[in-house]
């Protein structure tokens, strides 16, 4: 080839890889960080693949689960290796796809699903769609996860290129967005949500009447799926309805729930029906009012279900196990020095 | 113009095309979904209006099914600013946050109704309106514990069927009856406008 020919093929060559580096460095510019001031739980999902695949059980569902339920505390009392895959309004199919995904990397003996989204039965948000799927690694499960989660104005091509959904933030553009242009903080705990503060229970409004007593089918059929999933794969599935006083958790659900963990013999622990054995004190293990806990109340409540998962599920401890200590001796100093952050952050509010 | 300069003013233009023909295709006025979640833009921005005054409705406002309570007319999608001028303050007001962002769940109870919003870029609106018991009723005349019969005579036999649910569309807005033992023991004002539930 002379000279010439390889000067006539080259720049164009050149020229289209750097007019899509441009275009990755855009997207990667305007795409939300989910950092600073800008709703963190979207970097959650992510954060998982970054961890040693060591897990025994993990946690399915919305901010149920990852603002009540910590794994250091499950590790630090019992010796539990968990992860909480956790997102802002996960939906059930998300759920169903965010196992999937999550047997690709790792097999828990036990999978603990919260069974709160049951009662959503159609997407709701293209923003919480957003925290939960744009994290996850692309797979068939990604994909398919998109597919059962687009409304109508959603579409899989912004999903794959979402510069065509974002480029229009070029004018609303923060700190934040340059400062984790090429790196992203962990700002979950073994994907826990923490918080320090304290906001008491109060009333709540009355529950509505409902005008179905059971559960849309078509997250009843996620659950089966998730059911048949774990089977397959020799997963222990537990349900679990997280000790959150608001959204009304109805008896009527409530029934249907342990109909089904009957059937299948499955465990269904509602934590609702023991809070005082738990230990929960409304007044202050809560910090927004009754609808999730914060570290003291998911402190208390890792006491009990760490306590349930060992003597009923036989979920081994652990600690003294070379691999498991280094890495969670790392997420216990990250969990330390985050608590003491916002416990130094909390009273210098206080004092403000 | 070269041949090797043509194919880079090619994938030039085509990359522009895709990123320029994004923008002109969302041209709305549109927020990121980091920040403030994107919902639908609102269809209807009404105010609440007291009866016999001069009203201010869209269209579409007009359409959905009326509440009327002490001579103050209210729609779902209403601007929620103008609902509470009209109507006073609740008796009590509920905010909780839901999963990430907050004050999105808004509750205000009257004495025998209850108001949630939703939010949009302008504000919040009226999502729902539900009665809690018998001493209000709709504009045509029904309130709790009345029969199947008397829903039937006031709006017809016009209506879907969801379990108990017996619902009536107008507008961008729904009102649903629930039926129990032939007995309505629910009746409530829904928005159909899709938001941030």
């Amino acid at each position: 080839m002379s000279k010439e020919t390889k000067k006539r093929w080259l720049r164009p060559v050149i020229s289209g890889l750097l007019v899509i580096l441009i275009l990755l460095g855009l997207q990667r510019l305007l795409v939300p960080k989910y950092m600073g001031d800008t709703p963190i739980e979207g970097a959650m999902i992510g954060e998982y693949y970054d961890t040693p695949k060591l897990h025994d059980v993990i946690f399915l569902g919305d901010c149920e689960v990852y603002e009540n339920i910590s794994p250091v505390d499950l590790w630090r009392d019992y010796g539990i290796s968990s992860y909480v895959r956790g997102s802002a309004q996960q939906l059930t199919w998300q759920s169903y796809y965010l196992l999937e995904d999550t047997l690709r990397y790792e097999t828990p003996k036990a999978v603990v699903f919260n069974v709160q989204a049951l009662k959503t039965e159609e997407t709701e948000s293209e923003a919480y769609n957003r925290m939960t799927l744009d994290g996850m690694a692309w797979s068939l499960s990604k994909v398919k996860a998109i597919q059962a989660s687009m409304g109508e104005d959603e579409s899989m091509v912004e999903y794959v290129f979402p510069l065509l959904r974002f480029h229009s933030r070029y004018s609303e553009l923060t700190k934040e967005d340059f400062t984790y242009f090429f790196h992203r903080d962990v700002i979950s705990y073994a994907g826990y949500y923490m918080r320090v503060d304290v906001k008491a229970a109060g009333s709540f409004p009355e529950p509505r009447r409902l005008s179905s007593p059971s559960l849309p089918e078509n997250t009843m059929e996620y659950l089966d799926k998730m059911r048949i999933l774990c089977k397959n794969n020799g997963v222990e599935l537990i349900l679990m309805k997280a000790p959150s006083l608001y959204p009304h958790w109805y008896e009527e659900w409530d029934a249907q729930i342990e109909a089904y963990a009957a059937q299948y013999g499955l465990a269904y622990y509602n934590f609702l029906d023991v809070t005082g054995e738990i230990g929960l004190d409304y007044s202050m293990d809560t910090y927004d009012g009754g609808l999730h806990l914060n570290l003291s109340g998911a402190q208390k409540l890792a006491e009990y279900f760490g306590d349930l998962l060992v003597s009923r599920h036989h979920l081994p401890d652990r600690r003294g196990e070379a691999t498991y200590q280094d890495y969670w001796k790392e997420q216990e100093t990250h969990y330390d020095e985050g608590r003491n952050k916002l416990i130094e952050e909390l009273k210098k509010n206080e004092k403000e | 113009m070269k041949k090797n300069n043509r194919g880079l003013a090619l994938v030039t233009a085509m990359a522009s095309m895709l990123v320029l023909g994004a923008c002109g295709a969302s041209s709305e006025a549109e927020t990121t979904v980091a920040s403030v979640p994107e919902t639908e833009a609102a269809t209807v921005v009404d105010t609440a209006t007291k009866s016999g005054e001069e009203e201010s409705k869209t269209a579409v406002a007009a359409e959905s099914y009326g509440f009327t309570y002490k001579g103050v007319t209210i729609h779902v999608n209403d601007s929620m600013e103008g609902v509470i001028e009209a109507l006073g303050e609740p008796v009590n007001y509920f905010e909780a946050a839901s999963c990430a962002f907050e004050g999105l769940d808004k509750t205000y109870t009257y004495t025998s109704f209850e108001l949630t919003s939703y939010p949009q870029q302008d504000g919040d609106h009226l999502a729902d309106i539900y009665f809690k018991d018998d001493t209000v009723k709709t504009e045509e005349g029904i309130s709790l514990y009345m029969s199947k019969a008397d829903m039937e005579k006031a709006y017809g036999t016009d209506y879907s069927v969801d379990g108990n649910s017996y619902i009536y569309e107008r507008g961008e807005g729904q009102l649903v009856f629930i039926i129990e033992k032939d007995e309505i023991v629910s009746i409530e004002y829904v928005t159909t406008v899709k938001y941030l539930g």
